[in-house]
C-alpha cells in the first residue's frame, strides 16, 4: 500500500497541496479527480517519490519513500507521465524494453514481458516504428506498455503500484476504455494498486473503485466511487451535474451545458 | 543486419585507416611492410623504423584515441543534455583547455616550457571550466541540464574573451603558437605527450560504455529516469566527470578538434538508431577512423606542409553530413 499521511507541498509562496491524506491500495483503482490546478499531478509526484513533501510523509509498505533506494522503488512502482519528450528516435519496442533496463528480468522472460505489455496497450503493430512518427495517443499507449513491462519484470510476490497521470488525455474513446480495461485486468491479475488522474467522470465511474477529489490542493471528497455526491462535484467544479443511470444501472454524472 | 554489418565494417576500416596513416606521409613506406612490421621487423630499413617508432605510431595512436574520445563524449553529452546539439565544447572543456593553453603560452615564459607544461595547463583549464559550468548549472541544489547548457554558453564566452585578451597582449610568436594550438593538430604527437593521456582517456571510454544503458533510460527524461530506478543527479555527475577527464586529456594532447564530437554520433544514429549500447562503441570506432583518416589526408594534401586536421575534419565531414541529412 502507498499511503500519503497529511502531506503538504509548498513551492515558494504557493501551496500546491495542503494536508492531503490518501491511500493507493492493492487490488483497487483510485481515481484522482479535480479541476485544473487542484494539485493532482503534484500529489502523483509525491506518491511516486519524485518530490518530497514539505510536511507529512508518503510510505510504501509502511516504509517512508525517502528510505527506499531508487532502484528498489522502481521494482515496486511505475509511473505513466502526462507527456514525455523523448530526446532521440528510439523505436516503440526499444522504449517498452527501457521499462526494465535497470531492473533486468531473466533474459528468457524478456520477450514475453514485452509482447504482453505491448498487447495490453494495443501497440503490437507499432513495434519497429520510431517514436517521433507516432500520434500523441500512440505515444501515450507506448509509455503505458513501458510501465507494465517495468512492473512485470519485477514480480517478486509483493503488490506493485502504477501511477498514471491523465493516461487517456490523447486517446480516442475506444482506446480510453481499452487502456483502463487493461489497467483493471492488470490490477486484478497481479493484485497491484493503481492511482489514475482523470478528467472524465464517466471513465472514473466505470473503472475506479475509489476516488479522491481535490480542490485547491485540499481533499474535497474521498472514499468509494459509488458514494460520490453530485453536490460536492458542483461545488468543486463550479458547474452543474446531472445524475443519470445507464443501461447497466450504473450512476453517472454528466456536466450540464453552460 | 545493419548493426552486425557495421561492427564488422568499422573495425576493418579502422585497421585499414591506421595502416594507411602509418604508411603514408612525406616519406612513404610500403603498406605491406607496415602490415608485416609487428611480425618481422627486418622488412623495414633503420630509417623507416625510426619514422614509424618516433613519429607515425604515436601520431596514429593519438588520432585513434582523440577521435574515439571526442565522439564518445559527444554521444554521451547529447544523451545527458537530451539535446542533439550538445558536444564536448558545451560543458566548457575545449574553451577551458584553450584558455589554459593560452595562459601558459603567453604568461608561462621560457622556464615553464617543458614538454608537459602546455598539456597540463590545458587539462587544468578544461577541468576548471567544467567545474564552473557544473557549479553554475545547479538550481535549488539540483543539477539541471538546461541551466548547465546556459552556464556552458556563458563560460565559453568568458573563456573566449580570455583567449582574445591573451592574443591581444601576446607577441607575434606567442600569437602564432596560440592560433595553431586552437586549431587542433596531431602534429605535436610524441610518446611524451601521448603516454600521460592514455590512462584518463581509457578510464573515460570504459566508464562511458558502462553507462550506455543508463543513457538510454535518461533519454526518456530525468523524472522518467528516476521512475525507472536511476538517480539522475549521480548520472549527470558521472557522465560530466568522465567526459571532462577524457576530453580534457585528449584536448591537452591534441588541441581542440571540432566537428567529430558533434557530428559522429549523429551519423551513427541516422544509420544504426538511437540505442546507446550500439551508438557509443560505433561512435568511438567512427570517430577514430575519421580523425586518423583526416590527419593522413591533412599530411598528404599540402605536403610537405600540413593542414590543421580540425579544419579538414569539418571540410570533409560537414558536406557528407548534409548529404546524409537530405537523403
Amino acid at each position: 500500500m502507498i499511503e500519503a499521511k497529511c502531506v503538504s507541498l509548498k513551492i515558494g509562496a504557493a501551496t500546491l497541496l495542503d494536508q492531503v491524506d490518501t491511500v493507493v491500495a492493492p487490488g483497487r483503482i483510485t481515481a484522482i479527480l479535480g479541476p485544473n490546478g487542484a494539485g493532482k499531478s503534484s500529489l502523483l509526484s509525491l506518491l511516486a517519490g519524485e518530490r518530497k513533501p514539505s510536511a507529512g510523509q508518503v510510505t510504501l509498505e509502511a516504509k517512508p519513500l525517502t528510505h527506499w533506494r531508487t532502484h528498489e522503488l522502481a521494482r515496486r512502482r511505475a509511473v505513466v507521465p502526462q507527456s514525455t519528450q523523448l530526446a532521440f528516435p528510439f523505436t516503440v519496442e526499444q522504449v517498452v524494453r527501457l521499462g526494465f533496463a535497470l531492473t533486468q528480468p531473466p533474459p528468457q522472460q524478456r520477450a514475453a514481458i514485452v509482447a504482453q505489455a505491448m498487447a495490453a496497450a494495443d501497440i503490437t503493430h507499432l513495434g519497429d516504428r520510431p517514436m517521433p512518427t507516432l500520434s500523441g495517443g500512440e505515444r501515450q499507449r507506448t509509455h503505458f506498455a513501458r510501465a507494465l513491462a517495468q512492473l512485470a519484470a519485477n514480480d517478486d510476490g509483493h503488490p506493485a503500484y502504477l501511477l498514471l497521470d491523465e493516461p487517456t488525455a490523447s486517446l480516442d474513446p475506444a482506446h480510453q476504455h481499452a487502456l483502463l480495461a487493461a489497467l483493471r485486468s492488470w490490477v486484478r491479475s497481479t493484485n497491484g494498486g493503481a492511482a489514475v488522474v482523470l478528467h472524465d467522470l464517466t471513465l472514473a465511474a466505470r473503472y475506479a473503485e475509489d476516488l479522491l477529489l481535490l480542490s485547491h490542493g485540499k481533499v474535497a471528497a474521498r472514499g468509494a466511487m459509488a458514494d460520490l455526491d453530485g453536490a460536492v462535484l458542483e461545488r468543486v467544479y463550479g458547474i452543474g451535474f446531472d445524475r443519470l443511470t445507464d443501461s447497466a444501472g450504473q450512476a453517472l454524472y454528466v456536466a450540464q451545458g453552460l | 543486419m545493419m548493426t552486425r554489418t557495421a561492427f564488422i565494417a568499422l573495425p576493418l576500416a579502422l585497421v585499414l585507416v591506421a595502416l594507411l596513416g602509418l604508411a603514408l606521409g612525406s616519406a612513404a613506406i610500403p603498406l605491406k611492410a607496415v602490415a608485416l612490421w609487428p611480425f618481422d621487423s627486418s622488412v623495414l630499413s633503420a630509417q623507416q623504423k625510426l619514422i614509424l617508432d618516433n613519429i607515425r605510431l604515436p601520431r596514429v595512436i593519438l588520432g585513434l584515441m582523440v577521435g574515439a574520445m571526442l565522439a564518445a563524449a559527444g554521444a554521451s553529452l547529447q544523451g545527458i543534455f537530451r539535446n542533439p546539439l550538445a558536444d564536448p565544447g558545451l560543458i566548457g572543456v575545449s574553451a577551458g583547455a584553450s584558455l589554459g593553453a593560452a595562459t601558459m603560452i603567453v604568461l608561462g615564459g621560457e622556464h615553464l616550457a617543458g614538454p608537459l607544461a602546455l598539456p597540463l595547463a590545458a587539462f587544468a583549464g578544461a577541468v576548471l571550466a567544467t567545474l564552473a559550468v557544473y557549479g553554475l548549472g545547479r538550481r535549488h541544489g539540483m543539477v539541471s541540464p538546461p541551466s548547465m547548457l546556459l552556464a556552458g554558453i556563458a563560460v565559453n564566452a568568458l573563456a573566449g574573451a580570455g583567449i582574445g585578451l591573451f592574443s591581444y597582449v601576446g607577441d607575434d610568436l606567442q600569437l602564432r603558437q596560440l592560433t595553431f594550438w586552437t586549431m587542433g593538430s596531431l602534429g605535436a604527437a610524441g610518446w611524451s605527450t601521448l603516454t600521460p593521456s592514455l590512462t584518463p582517456v581509457a578510464v573515460s571510454l570504459v566508464g562511458l560504455l558502462a553507462l550506455a544503458t543508463r543513457l538510454d533510460v535518461f533519454a526518456l527524461g530525468e523524472r522518467e529516469a528516476f521512475h525507472l530506478g536511476l538517480d539522475p543527479r549521480l548520472m549527470v555527475r558521472l557522465t560530466v566527470g568522465l567526459t571532462c577527464l577524457g576530453v580534457g586529456a585528449a584536448v591537452a594532447a591534441a588541441g581542440p578538434v571540432g566537428f567529430i564530437g558533434l557530428v559522429v554520433p549523429h551519423l551513427v544514429r541516422l544509420v544504426l538508431g538511437a540505442g546507446h549500447r550500439v551508438l557509443l562503441p560505433a561512435s568511438m570506432l567512427l570517430g577514430a577512423i575519421l580523425l586518423v583518416g583526416a590527419d593522413t589526408a591533412a599530411r598528404l594534401l599540402a605536403a610537405p606542409a600540413e593542414l590543421p586536421v580540425g579544419l579538414l575534419c569539418s571540410l570533409l565531414g560537414a558536406p557528407f553530413f548534409l548529404w546524409l541529412l537530405r537523403r
